[in-house]
């Protein structure tokens, strides 16, 4: 099992186990609803451990779609070649597509370390997050957007487009429904609100 | 009220200037998002979602109805194109409508594909109008114990009708439901797993979760990848695609439309019944009925063989099937607040952003709402045939759009529409939260529909579980016909999965 799933599954079960643990301090008829779904969704992750180790069932699915998709191929893919070296494919999900075209790196500035673009973006998005709590959605949308166009290294014309989209669109919502851009959502300054 | 009052009042809330005009732009918007790689009908509804705070509530679900319509016929063009799927919906559109690109005919199935999709949404969503009285009757059946019952039916069969491993599927409908609990319980009012945050005393934001899961989960996806769509060389058929060939006006289309009307009429309307069939099950949607009318239309034709090398039928098929399913998942949206495909979810999203709570009470004492559901993809359906026609060439362009240059507009769309809802940081946290977690879940095949499932149908069960047991102990759940049938069908989705996998392994 790849780390990233192990993750995703850690994440289900340990939240699942603390709720479960917290439903104890509600009444006893707000008590049974998480207590019984935690329970149902503990069971199910610890069948997917067992069947990853054991291989008790297999892959237990009807497949009405995935028999279109190729998908163990596609899966063996995506699954096998995670070491970040070469190109790999992704997988076709519902509502998605499939794509097997090359994967992009970035190198870190300083250093010889090459991640993923998608790495890059989670890491993107939580500074954006940051940001947006720090000094509001207009100056971190911009700051996001000027950041991802370095990192991605956008051709000069589409980055000037994809800045002046980014711009109109904090403009409509600003102006149309009256969301405060300026507005950082802490009192660290003294400045709760700065502007509309 | 009778049903022909009822049926104006729901077209009095369509046929405004207003509303019409945003069933056009929606068409429009959903066209371009359908064909653009990695949006489609489900990330695009979910982006547009907080855009419509300033529109009144049937402006703004014609608008998003519209997205759907348009979307779901968006997804052919780089099927048919590119052998691509835009959406799941359109993977049967692949099978037939490529090796119409092949041999230089990528025109003609698109055109085909727009009749098929605009037909079918309309035909479909003219029965189910027929059909509103009987649905009526039908819901007014259904009691507190039923409706705990139908919501537990909706969780148990996904990993029936979605692809996914049923440990995985149903873990993640777990997890969904178990977020669910967060916030105000039904029979108190004390908050439940809050820590004190006010922002989470109604629960997970359900936009932000949505805006998350199906949008920014795509995007980390997406922004790995290192050219075009069109530069992509997908797997399935020999050759390389040639230019679509123009058409020569107003004889073609009439031709077209003979295609599909004067030499296979049964092809199209067997694949709308099963389309609106497939729809009343909960998550399944276009991505099954494409698929499923594909397959009948294929195994009850003659001469099968032409299936897969361009033959017609499979275009008809695949693509009235897909834009067929986009009503009747409208009905166990409408009658119990289950969505019938994951699209339909997030129009969850928009009705109970504007103050709309679906359910039996809603659909039985505002059945002018259903008709106008029904009426306004409908007249999408009318719309979708002149604007479809009009931009399939301007569509297929969008195929050529660089994937790192989609990400950036949608991260910040997601990111400012979230905090627009509710000027919440804590709600920005959500979409950058699950769609981190959404992206785990794309990659290693854990259903993002049943999550989301979970999530909406968790509250449902445990207050009509709640209410059940105040009527009475657990027999109350087998106490009807129609309760030991839906006791049945949940058993019945749990164990068949199980069985058929336990009888492939004895058999290999």
């Amino acid at each position: 099992m790849h780390r990233e799933e192990k993750l995703l599954i850690a994440v289900v079960m340990a939240v699942s186990a603390a709720m479960f643990v917290g439903s104890f301090q509600y009444i006893q008829e707000a008590q049974y609803f998480p207590q019984v779904v935690a329970l149902v969704t503990m069971f199910f992750g610890a069948t997917i451990i067992a069947n990853r180790r054991f291989n008790l069932a297999g892959e237990a699915t009807t497949d009405l779609v995935g028999t279109v998709q190729d998908r163990a191929e596609l899966e063996e893919q995506v699954h096998g070649d995670d070491d970040g070296s070469r190109p790999e494919l992704d997988t076709a999900e519902p509502g998605s597509f499939r794509i097997n075209l090359p994967l992009l790196y970035y190198t870190v500035p300083f250093t010889s370390y090459r991640v993923t673009h998608r790495a890059t973006l989670a890491v993107l998005l939580v500074v954006y997050l940051g940001l947006v709590w720090l000094v509001g959605v207009f100056v971190s949308s911009v700051v996001f957007v000027l950041l991802y166009g370095k990192v991605v290294g956008l051709r000069r014309g589409v980055f000037a487009g994809i800045v002046a989209f980014t711009v109109a669109a904090l403009l409509v919502f600003g102006v149309w429904l009256e969301t405060p851009l300026f507005r950082p959502s802490h009192d660290l300054f003294g400045l709760t609100v700065m502007g509309g | 009220m009778s049903a022909l009052a009822s049926f104006i009042e729901g077209a009095a809330l369509i046929f405004t200037p207003v509303t019409l005009l945003l069933i056009v732009a929606g068409i429009t918007v959903g066209l371009i998002l359908g064909a653009t790689p990695g949006i489609g009908p489900v990330p695009g509804i979910a982006l547009v979602l907080p855009l419509t705070i300033g529109l009144q509530t049937w402006e703004a679900l014609s608008l998003l109805f519209a997205i759907y319509v348009g979307g779901m016929y968006g997804g052919a063009v780089s099927a048919i194109l590119l052998n691509v799927p835009g959406t799941a919906g359109a993977i049967a559109s692949t099978f037939d409508g490529y090796p119409f690109s092949l041999r230089g005919e990528g025109r003609y199935a698109i055109e085909i594909s727009v009749l098929a999709s605009s037909f079918g949404a309309v035909f479909a969503a003219v029965l189910l109008i027929v059909s509103v009285p009987i649905l009526v009757a039908v819901i007014a059946l259904f009691g507190t114990p039923e409706y705990a019952l139908v919501a537990i039916f909706g969780l148990a069969i996904i990993p029936l009708v979605t692809q996914y491993s049923m440990g995985k599927a149903l873990m993640m409908a777990g997890f969904g439901t178990l977020l669910s609990a967060v916030g105000m319980p039904p029979m108190t009012a004390t908050p439940r797993y809050t820590f004190g945050i006010l922002d989470l005393s109604d629960g997970l934001a359900f936009v932000p979760v949505l805006l998350g899961i199906f949008a920014i989960a795509e995007m980390i996806k997406l922004t790995g990848y290192d050219g075009s769509l069109g530069d992509s060389q997908s797997g399935g058929a020999d050759g390389e695609p040639t230019e679509p060939r123009e058409t020569n006006g107003l004889s073609d289309l009439l031709d077209r439309f003979a295609d599909i009307f004067v030499r296979n009429p049964l092809t199209f309307f067997k694949s709308v019944i099963v389309a609106i069939v497939i729809g009343f099950i909960p998550a399944a949607g276009g991505a099954v009925s494409n698929i499923l009318a594909y397959a009948l239309e294929k195994a009850t034709a003659k001469d099968s063989e032409s299936f897969g090398t361009g033959d017609v039928r499979g275009v008809i098929s695949a693509e009235s099937a897909n834009s067929g399913t986009i009503a009747s998942t409208m009905v166990p949206l409408l009658a119990f607040g289950i969505p019938g495909s994951p699209t339909a979810a997030v129009i969850l999203g928009g009705m109970l952003m504007h103050g709309l709570n679906p359910g039996p009470g809603l659909f039985q004492d505002s059945v002018h709402l259903s008709y106008a559901t029904f009426i306004s993809i409908a007249v999408g359906g009318v719309l979708l045939l002149g604007i479809g026609l009009l931009t399939a060439t301007q569509m297929a362009r969008l195929t050529n759009l660089e994937m790192t240059m989609i990400v950036p507009p949608v991260v910040v769309l997601c990111v400012v529409g979230s905090y627009a809802l509710s000027l919440s940081v804590v709600d920005v946290s959500l979409v950058v939260l699950f769609g981190l977690l959404g992206y785990l879940m794309i990659k290693y095949n854990y259903s993002t529909v049943a999550f989301i499932l979970g999530l909406i149908l968790g509250p449902i069960i445990e207050e009509n579980v709640h209410r059940s047991f105040s009527l009475g102990d657990v027999t109350i759940f087998v106490g009807s016909p129609l309760r030991i049938l839906l006791v049945a069908l949940i058993v019945g989705s749990l164990v068949l999965p199980v069985a058929a996998a336990v009888y492939r392994r004895t058999a290999a």
